[in-house]
């Protein structure tokens, strides 16, 4: 193709009209990693074979006459936070190194049933605690744009990885921030949808009432696509919700005349990058030309979300990590007795922010101190979600900065968790409240990627992405590449 | 919305198949017997 980075919508398109074939789609895109990936660090596992057999059989049914699925021979990569059956997934852990799951995630499964072919398991922070993919066990992932810089995190593999045209789309989770605060970092789109509609089957937990997976992608459109795929009930998850799913593609094109943009000004005050701001006020700017109004909201309770978030998060990780005790699957370090088995094994086996994050979290559901603090961060995080309903009955979707600030420097918050905690605080409001959000890229700052969030309405991620559409249709921030330089080490 | 309003919806219970005993044990780093086996729990 001539085309360096095809977009999803153009390759599915082309192999459903037998202009190219999956096959080749495929492999153009293993050469794309092969020749790309050494000095980004975006992949765990490349599934070559496994592509390759799937884009085969995504041929034949081709051949055969069977109908193009919507995302017919669109390579796709996986944050390995997801199972696919008889492929090592990580979790960026090496508690589980080795590990083969038995069974694929909902989400893969509906992907590859729309004819798109994995091509790769994507690096990420361990268990997906962390804002810069700089806590995977394995490697550090290099942003493309400035490979001294972070990704951004935790899906910060799968961002990289669209960015750059390895993968036309990804999958990623996002527990605080994790899909649209790497997205915005790559100059790519990343869609965390309401919680609920996408299966967590197949997800490896980190918190699970905050947990959600999503799609990246490079355009809007890209994003619907796969939107369209893997939202929808799951009977294999029970909290997976029984709401009807449109074809967002199909509503792209109602455009934004008359949507009220609200934006909590208040709470953007402090702390943001002072080009960030000015390319928010520009991408506003730029979708009051499309025909929306820009309202005021108030989001009173949004400035306690991170810490409220720091607070339920944790306390689901401790449960939720309590699994992985050397008896069932992954690493296992030999003791003489069953407990001293499992403080070895766990300590060997988990990073230091992994660790951080399960005592915080036994600490704030121990006895004595569960009132005062889990207790206390669900009451405010029913503020905040009352907040937001609130908001919406002034307006239609609220805006703000993705991140307070473009990519950081590799090792600069790595000393200071509470920096880099608050890398997510326009993020972690979404997830408390369990609505969606998208995040756009929104120019360059400084030759970094910035981006920016639009949150929706429960289950109306049909209205952000048309105002995603309506924007990009309008903007070309979405069409800059990363420079090809892949490696800054020498 | 979302899970702070989630209703109670409640399904038969039907037996259904679920992972075989040889997948789930697969990936253990000790099995035998169709059992996980584990380090003296008890002193002795």
């Amino acid at each position: 193709m001539s085309d360096t980075r095809p977009t999803a919508a153009e390759i599915a398109r082309r192999v459903a009209d037998r202009e190219t074939s999956a096959e080749a789609v495929t492999r153009e895109h293993l050469d794309r990693i092969a020749r790309r990936d050494a000095g980004l660090d975006a992949f765990l596992t490349v599934t070559a074979d496994r592509a390759l057999a799937q884009a085969k059989r995504v041929d034949a049914a081709l051949a055969a006459g069977g109908a193009a699925g919507p995302l017919a021979g669109v390579p796709v990569a996986v944050k390995d936070l997801l199972d696919i059956e008889g492929i090592a997934t990580t979790c960026g852990s090496r508690i589980l190194e080795g590990y083969r799951p038995p069974f694929t995630a909902t989400a893969v499964t509906r992907l590859e049933a729309a004819g798109a072919i994995v091509i790769g398991k994507t690096n990420m922070d361990e268990f997906a605690m962390g804002s810069s993919t700089e806590n995977s066990a394995y490697k550090v992932t290099r942003n493309p744009w400035d490979t001294a810089r972070v990704p951004g995190g935790s899906s910060g593999g799968s961002a990289v990885a669209v960015s750059t045209g390895m993968a036309a789309l990804a999958l990623g989770t996002d527990t605080g921030g994790s899909i649209r605060q790497p997205a915005a970092l790559c100059g790519v789109v990343g869609l965390k949808p309401t919680y609920g509609r996408v299966s967590r089957y197949g997800v490896v937990a980190f918190a699970s009432s905050l947990d959600q997976v999503g799609p990246i992608g490079r355009t809007v459109e890209d994003v619907a696509l796969a939107a369209t795929a893997i939202c929808g009930l799951d009977t294999a998850d029970a909290t997976s919700a029984p709401v009807a799913v449109p074809d967002f593609r199909a509503g792209l094109g109602d455009g934004a005349v008359g949507v009220r943009i609200g934006v909590p000004w208040s709470f953007l005050e402090s702390g943001v990058d002072a080009g960030v701001m000015a390319a928010f006020r520009q991408a506003l700017a730029d979708l009051e030309a499309a025909g929306a109004r820009v309202v005021e909201v108030a989001l009173p309770h949004a400035p306690h979300a991170v810490a409220t978030y720091y607070i339920v998060a944790t306390a689901e990780a401790s449960s939720n990590l309590a699994r992985f005790d050397g008896v069932r699957y992954g690493l296992r370090v030999p003791a003489d007795d069953l407990r001293r088995m499992y403080g070895e094994t766990r300590d060997r086996g988990f990073g230091a922010e992994v660790k951080r994050r399960i005592i915080l979290g036994t600490f704030v559901l121990s006895a004595g101190y569960y009132d005062a603090y889990y207790l206390r961060a669900q009451q405010v995080r029913t503020l905040i979600r009352r907040d937001f309903e609130g908001a919406f009955r002034e307006c239609d979707v609220v805006a703000t900065p993705t991140t307070p600030t473009p990519a950081f420097r590799l090792g600069e918050k790595t000393a200071d968790p509470l920096q880099m905690y608050l890398e997510d605080i326009f993020t972690v409001p979404a997830n408390l409240a369990g609505i969606p959000g998208l995040s756009l890229p929104g120019g360059l700052v400084g030759g970094l990627p910035v981006g920016m969030q639009l949150l929706g309405r429960p289950f109306d991620e049909a209205t952000l992405l048309r105002i995603g559409h309506a924007y990009q249709q309008r903007t070309t921030h979405h069409l800059q590449e990363p420079p090809q330089q892949t490696d800054s080490r020498g | 919305m979302s899970h702070a309003a989630a209703r109670e919806t409640f399904r038969e219970d039907i037996v259904r198949p679920s992972l075989p005993r040889e997948q789930a044990l697969a990936a253990a780093p000790d099995a035998d017997d169709g059992l996980f086996r584990v380090p003296r729990v008890l002193g002795g």
